[in-house]
C-alpha cells in the first residue's frame, strides 16, 4: 500500500464521527435487550428478553426457515448475477452497453413492496398468468402460487440478483482477458473457460459479494411479509415484525433476537475477512490489459435473448402490472368497469405531495452526495493505507448491515429521538433520515467503491507519492479520476435506496419531513393499495429519472472504463 | 472525471436549493374560520368559548393517526378546515410505530403529537404510560342529549374516547359464495367445503380474533373447540384487517373470518363484491377507532374542539360517509348501502376489560397456538 500507518487529525476525527454515528444506534438497541424498551420507559434491566428468545421454540424454526432460505436465494441470485455479468462484461452479445442498462433498470426500477404487490396480480391465485394457464390448460386450481417459498425464492432471486451483478460487474470487466484467451487456445470450450478460469479469478469478489447478499437476504423482510405470511412462512424478521409492531410490543424479545441475529452476522463478516484477507486481486494496473470479449458465435443471440427476457421479467412485466393496478378502482378487483382515474387525479391533488417532493429530492440527493464522498474516504482509508485502525474501520462500515432495516430504524429513533439531548435538535427533520440513509447504505456502498478501489494497483499511487503529492493530492488526482465508474455508481445506489426505502425512516418522519416512500407507506398502513400504487408508479419513475441523469453525466467515464 | 463529479455535486446542491427556495411553507395559514357556523355541540358556554377562540389562534394540529389517510382522510380534514380554519397535520402509521415515536418525543421533550387515532388497544396503551390528558369532561358534545349506540368516554379518567361502531362478523365474496351457500353460523366454517378459503388477520398482530375468543366466550356462544377446529381449515394469513379485506375482495378466499365494515366498507363502496354475516353467535360490537389528547400536545385547544367536532353529528358525517362506518351516534345513520349493512339480531358489546383479557399475551399465547400459527 502506499505507507500510511499513522492516521493524521483530520482522518482519526472522520472515524470518531463515523463509528459514533453507526454504533450509538446499535447501543441503544443492545440496551433495549436488556432494558425492556427504548427512552421514554422505566428501565427495568433484566434478561427475560433472552430468556423468553431462548426458551420459545418457534423461533428456532424461524431461525431455520430464514437460513436454508437464505442459502437458496443466495445461490440463485449468484448464478444467475455471474451470467448477467459474464454476458453483458466477457462476451461479444450484441447490444451489451444496452443490456446493462436494462439490469440496472431492475434494480432501480421497483421498490420491493410494490414489486411484490405486482407479483401477487401476475401468479396470485387470481393473477394474470394463472387465469392465462386456466383458459390453455385444463385446470381446475390455479398452477402457480407466488404465497410459497418457491414464490419468495422467485421474486427475491429476480430484485436481487440485479444488486449482485452491479456488485459483481466492475471486477468482471477489470479482469484481464489473456487468461481467458489461453484457456480457450488450450482447447477449453466457452462454458469451461467461465467455470475454470472466469470464476476462479475473480473468486474474491465473488465470495465477498455472495456474503453480502446473503447477510441481506437474511434481512430481507418485505417479500416475505407479503408472500410468505399468507401460508404461514415465517422469516426471522417477520418473526420480529410480530414482536414490535402491534400494541403492546413485545420490545425485550424482538431485541434480544435482533442481538443474536447480529452476533451471528458478525461472525459471518469476520468470515469475510479470514477469506478475503489473503488475496490479492489487483487487475488495473501501470501497465495496459486486454478486454477482448469472448466470441460465442450464434450463441450470442441466445445470451442476448435471456438478458432481454430476464429484463421483461424482473421488471418490465411487474412495472406495467404495477401502472394498471394504479388505475383500478379496487386494487386487484375485476369489477364490471374496474378501471377509473380518480387514484391519478386523488394523488396528485392531494395537499401531502408538493412538500413531500421537495423533502425527497433534497433527502436523496443530499444522501446520495455526502454518502458518495464518505464512502469513498472510507473505502480509501481501508484499501489504500497501512494504518492499524483500518480494520475497525472496515468492521464499522459493516456494522448497519448486521441488522434488518425495521431493527435499525428503530435504534434510529432511540438514538436521536429520544437519546442525547443534543441530538434532538434532528428528531423529525429531513437531516435525520439524510443520516439514517447513509449509515444504511454504507456496507453496500462501500463495498462498490471497495471492489473498485481493490483493482488499482499501487505504482499509480506510489508514483504519485514519490513526487511528492500528499495522500489528498493522490486521492483527488490519482484514484478519483480513475474511480469515476465506482463514484457515479455510488451515487446512484444511494439515490435510488434514499428514494424509495419505505422502512429505514418509519420512526423517523414528522409531518413537514415527510417523503414521497411515507406517502406510498401510509396509503398502505390504510389500505388504500391503489393509491399506493400510484405512489409507486410516481417514486419508480422519478427514481429511473434521476439514474438516467446521474449516468448520463458520468457517461464518457463508465465506457472509458 | 472531475469535472463530471463537480457537476453533479452542483447540480445537486443547486436543486436542493432551488426546492427548499420553493418548498411550501409547513407553517398552517393564519385561522380564518371561512364559513363558521355554531352547532349544538358547540354550545358549551364561555369556558369553551374561549378555548375554540384559543384553538383558532394556535391554528392548526398534529394528529399521529391510522385512519386519516387517503380519500376519505382528505375530505374529512378539509371539512374541519372550513369550519375552524384550524388545519390538521397528519402523521400515519400502525399503532405500534406512532406509539413508540410518541414516547420517544416525549423522552426527547420535542412533543408534536397533539393528538394520537388508532385502535382502542393502541389508545389504551398510551394512557397506560401515562401520556393523555383528561378531556371527557371539558367537551361540551359529550353533554348533549343525543343517543350514542355505544359510551364513547370509555375510562373513569375521560382519556380514551371512541367514535364509531364495528360491527365483527364474518364476511364473504358475494362472486364465490352464492346465497345458498352463505354460512348461518360460525361452525358453518368448520365445513371441508370451506378448507383453504378463509382469510383471518394474523390475531398476533391485530386483535380481530381474540374480540371472538373474549367477548363470544364471555357470552357463551363460542368456545375453544372452534379454534382448534378452525385450525384444520388451511386458514390464509394476512398480516393486518387491511390486507385481509383486500385478499377477499380479489377473491383470493371466500371468507374473512371475522372482519368489519370499518375495513370492509371502504372497498364494499367502491364496487368490490363484499357482504357481512349475520351468525347465531351473535355480532361483536367494538366501539372504535379510539382517540386521545396528548399530556403535552403543542396545541391542546386544536385538539380539543378537534376532539369535540369529530364526535359532533357533522364531525361523525365526515368521518363516516366516505369510509361507510358506523357512527357511535344513534342519530347518524349507517353509510352503507341496504342489504350490505349488518343489522345483527344478537349482538355483544366489547368491553375494556374484554380488551384487557384479549391482550398481547392471550393472542400469542392462547389464541396463536389454538389455530394453529403459533407453534
Amino acid at each position: 500500500m502506499i505507507g500510511i500507518k499513522r492516521p493524521t487529525w483530520p482522518m482519526l476525527g472522520f472515524i470518531l464521527v463515523l463509528a459514533f454515528l453507526v454504533i450509538y444506534p446499535l447501543v441503544m438497541l443492545f440496551y433495549g435487550s436488556f432494558a425492556g424498551g427504548g427512552p421514554g420507559t422505566t428501565p427495568e434491566f433484566s434478561l427475560k428478553g433472552y430468556r423468553a428468545a431462548f426458551s420459545d421454540l418457534g423461533n428456532y424454526k424461524v431461525l431455520w426457515n430464514t437460513l436454508w432460505l437464505s442459502v437458496i436465494r443466495t445461490l440463485c441470485v449468484m448464478a444467475l448475477a455471474i451470467f448477467l455479468a459474464w454476458v453483458v462484461t466477457r462476451t461479444n452479445t450484441p447490444w451489451s452497453r444496452g443490456l446493462e442498462v436494462l439490469v440496472w433498470l431492475v434494480f432501480i426500477g421497483l421498490p420491493l413492496l410494490p414489486m411484490a404487490e405486482a407479483w401477487i396480480m401476475l401468479a396470485g391465485p387470481n393473477g394474470f398468468v394463472n387465469q392465462a394457464l386456466k383458459t390453455i390448460l385444463p385446470l381446475k386450481e390455479p398452477l402457480l402460487n407466488i404465497y410459497s417459498y418457491s414464490g419468495i425464492i422467485w421474486v427475491s432471486s429476480l430484485f436481487w440478483s440485479s444488486i449482485a451483478f452491479i456488485l459483481i460487474t466492475p471486477a468482471f470487466r477489470g479482469m484481464d482477458a489473456s487468461l481467458e484467451e489461453s484457456s480457450r487456445m488450450s482447447g477449453a470450450s466457452t462454458l469451461t473457460t467461465l467455470r475454470r478460469i472466469t470464476v476462479p479469478a475473480l473468486a474474491p469478489t465473488l465470495l465477498g459479494v455472495t456474503l453480502m447478499v446473503f447477510i441481506r437476504l437474511l434481512e430481507s423482510f418485505e417479500i416475505e411479509l407479503l408472500l410468505g405470511m399468507r401460508n404461514g412462512i415465517f422469516v426471522y424478521t417477520t418473526r420480529v415484525w410480530i414482536l414490535i409492531g402491534t400494541v403492546p410490543s413485545d420490545y425485550p424479545q424482538g431485541m434480544a433476537l435482533s442481538t443474536v441475529f447480529l452476533a451471528f452476522i458478525f461472525g459471518l463478516i469476520v468470515l469475510n475477512w479470514k477469506l478475503l484477507g489473503q488475496k490479492q486481486y489487483t487487475t488495473i494496473t501501470g501497465r495496459g490489459f486486454a478486454v477482448r470479449p469472448t466470441n460465442l458465435g450464434r450463441w450470442k443471440y441466445v445470451t442476448l435473448g435471456l438478458v432481454l427476457l430476464y429484463f421483461v421479467i424482473a421488471f418490465a412485466l411487474p412495472f406495467f402490472t404495477l401502472i394498471l393496478g394504479s388505475f383500478m378502482k379496487v386494487w386487484g378487483v375485476w369489477m364490471e368497469k374496474p378501471f377509473t382515474m380518480a387514484n391519478w387525479i386523488l394523488t396528485i391533488k392531494d395537499s401531502r405531495m408538493p412538500l413531500s417532493l421537495v423533502n425527497t429530492m433534497l433527502v436523496s440527493l443530499g444522501a446520495a452526495t455526502i454518502g458518495m464522498f464518505v464512502y469513498s474516504i472510507i473505502s480509501y482509508i481501508v484499501v489504500k493505507t497501512d494504518f492499524s485502525g483500518k480494520k475497525a474501520l472496515d468492521f464499522i462500515s459493516w456494522l448497519p448491515y448486521s441488522v434488518p432495516s425495521l431493527v435499525l430504524a428503530l435504534g434510529f429513533l432511540w438514538a436521536y429521538v429520544g437519546g442525547i439531548p443534543v441530538l434532538h435538535v434532528l428528531a423529525g427533520t429531513i437531516w435525520i433520515m439524510m443520516l439514517a440513509f447513509i449509515v444504511r447504505s454504507m456496507p453496500l456502498g462501500c463495498r462498490v467503491m471497495n471492489g473498485s478501489m481493490y483493482q488499482v494497483g499501487k505504482e499509480l499511487e506510489e508514483c504519485s507519492r514519490s513526487s511528492g503529492a500528499s495522500w489528498l493530492t493522490t486521492f483527488r488526482r490519482i484514484l478519483v479520476p480513475i474511480l469515476s465508474p465506482a463514484f457515479i455508481s455510488t451515487w446512484i445506489i444511494l439515490f435510488v435506496i434514499a428514494m424509495r426505502d419505505l422502512v429505514t425512516i418509519i420512526f423517523l418522519y414528522s409531518a413537514n419531513s415527510r417523503v414521497i416512500s411515507v406517502i406510498f407507506l401510509e396509503n398502505w398502513i390504510v389500505g388504500e393499495y391503489e393509491k399506493a400504487t400510484v405512489v409507486g408508479v410516481i417514486m419508480t419513475v422519478l427514481v429511473l429519472a434521476g439514474a438516467l441523469i446521474a449516468r448520463r453525466i458520468g457517461a464518457k467515464q463508465v465506457v472509458a472504463a | 472525471m472531475k469535472k463530471c463529479l463537480y457537476i453533479l455535486v452542483l447540480v445537486g446542491i443547486l436543486v436542493s436549493l432551488v426546492l427548499s427556495a420553493c418548498a411550501p411553507k409547513s407553517t398552517a395559514p393564519a385561522a380564518s374560520p371561512g364559513k363558521a357556523t355554531t352547532t349544538k355541540s358547540e354550545s358549551g358556554g364561555a369556558a369553551w368559548d374561549k378555548v375554540v377562540e384559543a384553538a383558532k389562534k394556535e391554528g392548526k394540529l398534529t394528529a399521529y393517526n391510522f385512519f386519516y389517510s387517503g380519500e376519505a382522510g382528505a375530505s374529512f380534514i378539509k371539512a374541519f378546515k372550513d369550519k375552524y380554519g384550524i388545519t390538521i397535520e397528519g402523521v400515519q402509521g400502525s399503532a405500534a410505530v406512532n406509539v413508540e415515536k410518541i414516547k420517544s418525543e416525549r423522552a426527547a421533550g420535542k412533543d408534536a403529537a397533539d393528538i394520537f387515532e388508532t385502535t382502542v388497544t393502541g389508545v389504551w396503551s398510551l394512557k397506560a404510560a401515562g401520556l393523555l390528558s383528561p378531556i371527557g369532561s371539558e367537551l361540551p358534545v359529550l353533554k348533549e342529549k343525543t343517543g350514542w349506540r355505544a359510551e364513547p368516554v370509555s375510562d373513569p379518567e375521560g382519556m380514551v374516547l371512541l367514535y364509531g361502531i364495528g360491527y365483527i362478523s364474518p364476511w364473504i365474496n358475494t362472486n364465490l359464495v352464492k346465497p345458498g351457500d352463505e354460512p348461518k353460523s360460525y361452525k358453518d366454517f368448520l365445513d371441508p367445503k370451506w378448507k383453504g378459503k378463509i382469510v383471518i388477520s394474523d390475531p398476533r398482530l391485530t386483535p380481530m380474533l381474540a374480540r371472538l375468543y373474549v367477548t363470544l366466550g364471555r357470552n357463551g356462544t363460542m368456545d375453544t373447540s372452534f379454534f382448534t377446529s378452525l385450525a384444520k381449515q388451511d386458514i390464509k394469513w394476512a398480516s393486518s384487517v387491511n390486507e385481509a379485506a383486500s385478499i377477499l375482495a380479489r377473491g383470493e378466499a371466500y371468507a374473512n373470518v371475522p372482519s368489519t365494515d370499518m375495513f370492509e366498507g371502504p372497498l364494499l363502496l367502491k364496487g368490490a363484491p363484499l357482504k357481512p354475516i349475520d351468525v347465531a353467535e351473535g355480532a361483536v360490537t367494538i366501539p372504535a377507532p379510539g382517540i386521545g389528547v396528548l399530556k403535552n400536545a403543542p396545541h391542546p385547544n386544536a385538539a380539543r374542539v378537534f376532539v369535540n367536532w369529530l364526535l359532533s353529528d357533522e364531525g361523525q358525517k365526515a368521518f363516516h360517509q366516505p369510509r361507510g362506518g358506523t357512527s357511535i351516534r344513534k342519530d347518524i345513520p349507517s353509510f352503507l348501502p341496504a342489504g350490505a349493512r349488518l343489522e345483527p339480531k344478537k349482538s355483544f358489546l366489547s368491553t375494556p376489560a374484554d380488551d384487557e383479557q384479549g391482550s398481547r399475551v392471550v393472542r400469542e399465547k392462547e389464541i396463536a397456538k389454538l389455530i394453529g400459527i403459533e407453534k
